[in-house]
């Protein structure tokens, strides 16, 4: 047997192995097989030496911990393919899970907008106090005319709402710099991290 | 041999291999073979068992034009191997008495 089917044979036969775990099964037969045609062996040689390919299977199955009887990885067939009775659980399942996928869908949508709209409600209300506050405080000078109580209240409350409605949209206007930029240091090193 | 008993010596055997310098795979097998039986198939366990117990540090290499991995022990591993050593100088005098007991008095010796 040539080295390239007899790791063809392995890799079939190591099925139920995770992929990267495998590979390394690989590499370590194939370098054994090139080290041993280097001292001198045919491959056929070289390869026979290391006993059948069944044989190599189920002893690194077993070291693995997997049950030799379990050869291939539960949902698949041998040739790696996904197997026919499990494509069909899944499309006969779709009802089920498709709805249940959409209705968390459909929660996530309604709940980012929830947030969207507490957001502009804040912002709103908070804009409507600066510009509604500084409107009461020039009516209140005009208010003068007529009475000076109730205009100098008008001066009064319109400062007092514009300041507190400016001091609040500063804060937000703060904050969400802070945030923004909290962000996107967090992307950033995420992305450190992945290279 | 026992089975259970081959397999922790082999491992130590594996180790002591890779003390004077470090070594491939296949070399691994060409220096232990004069002293027990070892087989591709079973030296591949042993060898990832050592890395990821961290006995062994292995690196790849290139080699005629292919990567070959190299294998060379740890701290770690020297003193796994230091640890055989004591446990089995207990077991040798273990054994001693014992054959000590069977010569005397059942006439059990081992097999010749």
């Amino acid at each position: 047997m040539k080295k390239k089917e007899f790791l063809k044979k392995l890799k079939k036969g190591l099925a139920a192995m995770g992929g990267y775990e495998r590979q390394r099964v690989l590499d370590y037969y194939d370098e054994m097989i090139s080290d041993r045609i280097e001292t001198g062996k045919t491959e056929e040689e070289a390869v026979a030496e290391l006993g059948s390919p069944e044989y190599v299977i189920e002893k690194t199955l077993i070291e693995a911990g997997i049950d030799p009887s379990q050869k291939q990885a539960f949902f698949k067939e041998p040739d790696g393919k996904i197997k026919t009775v499990w494509l069909v659980v899944l499309i006969a399942g779709a009802p089920l899970w498709l709805g249940l996928a959409c209705g968390l869908f459909g929660l996530a949508v309604g709940l980012f907008c929830a947030v969207i709209g507490i957001a502009a409600g804040v912002i709103s209300a908070c804009l409507g106090m600066v510009f509604g506050g500084f409107g009461m405080f020039v009516y209140g000078f005009y208010e003068l005319f007529q009475s000076v109580g109730s205009g100098l209240m008008c001066i009064g409350g319109g400062l007092v709402a514009f300041s507190l409605g400016a001091f609040l949209c500063l804060g937000i206007w703060v904050l969400s710099k802070k945030a923004f930029i909290k962000i996107k240091s967090i992307i950033k090193s995420r992305r450190k991290i992945r290279q | 041999m026992d089975v259970q008993l081959k397999r922790g010596v082999l491992e130590i055997c594996v180790l002591s291999a890779m003390l004077s310098e470090e070594t491939y795979g296949y070399e691994l097998i060409k220096k232990i073979s004069p002293y027990v039986e070892i087989s591709e198939s079973t030296l591949y366990p042993i060898l990832r068992r050592l890395e990821t117990g961290g006995f062994v540090r292995v690196r790849s290499a290139e080699h005629n034009g292919r990567l070959r991995k190299y294998y060379s022990i740890t701290a770690d591993g020297k003193k796994k191997i230091r640890e055989f050593l004591t446990d089995w100088a207990d077991i040798v005098k273990i054994y001693e008495f014992i054959k000590g007991e069977c010569n005397e008095k059942e006439g059990i010796s081992e097999k010749t």
